[in-house]
């Protein structure tokens, strides 16, 4: 599972872009980011969306919307801040949220409504509105996946 | 050298050379993009004295330091102090005087205008622009123009005319801005830095209902309009802030910010690397004009959005600096292309021994192409090849 998480934290990553830099912490230092932290970052916004899923399922997707600006912001500055981002960002905390959002997940239409209110948060933020519609849209695209991926393997284990 | 890693910029003639290296000149108030030119030359030349995980510094002009360090992970920062006991590996202290992009294009053009006399592909009028891009590389030109084109609406402050008069002087500032920029070769950070402040007090004046209140929100130009381009701006922010406008100002701001990425657009669809450089240098100054305003409603603009525009700014400056770093780049790999060469390699060294070989080399094509800026799309075939 961990290199399917991988390759989607990767394939997040081909589409941030320097409007990431809103979501980084002001501490007076100016960063700039290597691909390792890119893929952090997008593990964490992968891991959001799907603890946005899980969040639906219990019916509290709008106080989620609200907290997850803070919550992604949170997890960029441990990623920025650690030696070894990658690790951050798909080591535990994304793998736990795959697999909560695997028993959680019931519908398309929660799918699309994270989406919207992660496009919201990121541009509350700071992200320029078509950035951040395009960055939700790709992690929902590989936040699917991953359960898809990860029912259809489920499906033949004993 | 082999025949395969000649690079883009090994067949470009005195006259292009002159080229590159003016558009650099003009990309960034002169100093501190020599400095930072010196800085990317020394890395060049003596990478061993910038190992990764350790701090450096760099004295700037009158402002202190600047520190960075870059991790093995590839992640860096940089900041203004020092961190509490951390140690200095390499400091770097320009010269005061030094010059080298400037110089270098002193003796292009003292080549051309050799070349010219006698006879040839280069002409003139060829030499004309690049000494008239050479001439507005002095220090007080964009002040010049701003006074200039500034003094006539102060005039009609001081003779108390009303919003509609003063209006008019600002339109006509405005087109003989246009005709400047035409027929001088004004540069486009002082033709973008100007012609922001001349709209933005336009839009402030309409708001006016006397002379005093029109002299109220212009008194920047009290004082004196004899500033650089970005100063004017600042303190245009400043005065529009005062009257509410503070809408006004981001909608400028964000309409920067969207006509950068825009050009930079075009600048990576373009076929050669000048005309790469040509779409950038159209880009830089609206990102430059986007950063002070976004800096400005960080600090001072309205209490509610000012974690946003501070996000936002800091977004902004590191456009800045990617959208600059092209130019020293060029300007560096007309010595010898060293940097194509260092490119190339980067994008070979994905292809090696992976399974996913096709991907990694993708992405290190798009980091150096869509991330660095330093290439158009066009190129990608060749740094691949």
């Amino acid at each position: 599972m961990h290199s399917d998480i991988d390759t989607s934290a990767r394939a997040v990553g081909e589409v941030l872009t320097d409007e990431v830099y809103v979501l980084l912490p002001d501490d007076g230092e100016r960063h700039f980011l290597g691909e390792a932290v890119l893929v952090g970052i997008a593990g964490s916004l992968l891991a959001a969306f799907l603890k946005g899923l899980t969040a639906a399922a219990e019916d509290r997707v709008e106080q989620w919307g609200k907290d997850v600006g803070a919550w992604i912001v949170r997890r960029v500055e441990d990623v920025v801040r650690s030696e070894q981002p990658d690790v951050v960002g798909t080591e535990k905390v994304l793998p736990d949220a795959v697999t909560e959002a695997r028993s959680a997940f019931r519908r398309a239409g929660d799918a699309q409504e994270v989406e919207r209110l992660l496009a919201t948060a990121l541009v509350d933020e700071g992200m320029a509105a078509s950035e951040a519609a395009r960055i939700a849209s790709r992690v929902g695209e590989q936040a699917r996946g991953l359960l898809a991926e990860d029912r259809d393997s489920s499906a033949v284990q004993p | 050298m082999t025949e395969d890693f000649v690079g883009p910029n090994a067949a470009l003639d005195d006259l292009a050379q002159a080229r590159v290296c003016a558009r650099a000149l003009h990309a960034h108030e002169n100093r501190l993009f020599e400095i930072g030119y010196e800085v990317r030359r020394l890395q060049r030349d003596q990478p061993q004295a910038f190992p990764d995980g350790v701090w450096h510094g760099v004295a700037l002009p009158d402002s202190g330091s600047w520190y960075w360090k870059v991790r093995e992970s590839g992640h860096g920062v940089s900041a203004r102090k020092l961190p509490e006991g951390a140690a200095v590996g390499t400091f770097v202290t320009v010269p005061r005087n030094a010059r080298p992009v400037r110089d270098r294009l002193l003796t292009l053009l003292q080549r051309l205008e050799q070349a010219a006399a006698v006879g040839g592909s280069v002409t003139g009028d060829d030499v004309a622009v690049v000494r008239q891009a050479v001439q507005a590389t002095e220090d007080d030109e964009p002040c010049l123009v701003t006074e200039r084109l500034l003094a006539p609406a102060r005039r009609g402050m001081q003779d108390q005319l009303g919003p509609p008069a003063i209006q008019a002087m600002l339109g006509r500032a405005l087109e003989e801005l246009a005709l400047m920029r035409r027929r001088r070769g004004v540069d486009l950070l002082t033709t973008v830095g100007v012609g922001w402040s001349i709209q933005l007090f336009g839009t402030a004046v309409q708001r006016a209902s006397s002379p005093q209140h029109v002299a109220w929100i212009m008194r920047p130009l009290l004082t004196s309009s004899e500033v650089d381009p970005m100063a004017l701006l600042s303190a245009t922010a400043s005065a529009l802030l005062d009257v509410g406008l503070a809408d006004v100002l981001a909608g400028f701001a964000e309409r920067g910010r969207e006509a950068s990425q825009r050009l930079v657009g075009q600048a990576l669809d373009s076929q050669t690397l000048e005309e790469h450089l040509d779409g950038l240098f159209g880009a830089l100054p609206h990102t430059f004009s986007s950063l002070v305003l976004f800096r400005f409603l960080a600090e001072n603009g309205p209490s509610e959005d000012r974690s946003r525009h501070k996000k936002v700014a800091t977004m902004v400056d590191e456009r800045v600096v990617r959208q600059l770093n092209p130019f020293q780049t060029q300007v560096l790999d007309l010595d010898d292309q060293s940097e194509w060469r260092r490119h190339r390699e980067v994008v070979a060294r994905e292809r090696t021994g992976e399974s996913d070989d096709a991907a990694r080399v993708d992405r290190a094509v798009k980091k150096l192409i869509e991330d660095e800026l330093f290439y158009p799309r066009s190129m990608a075939a060749r740094l691949t090849a």
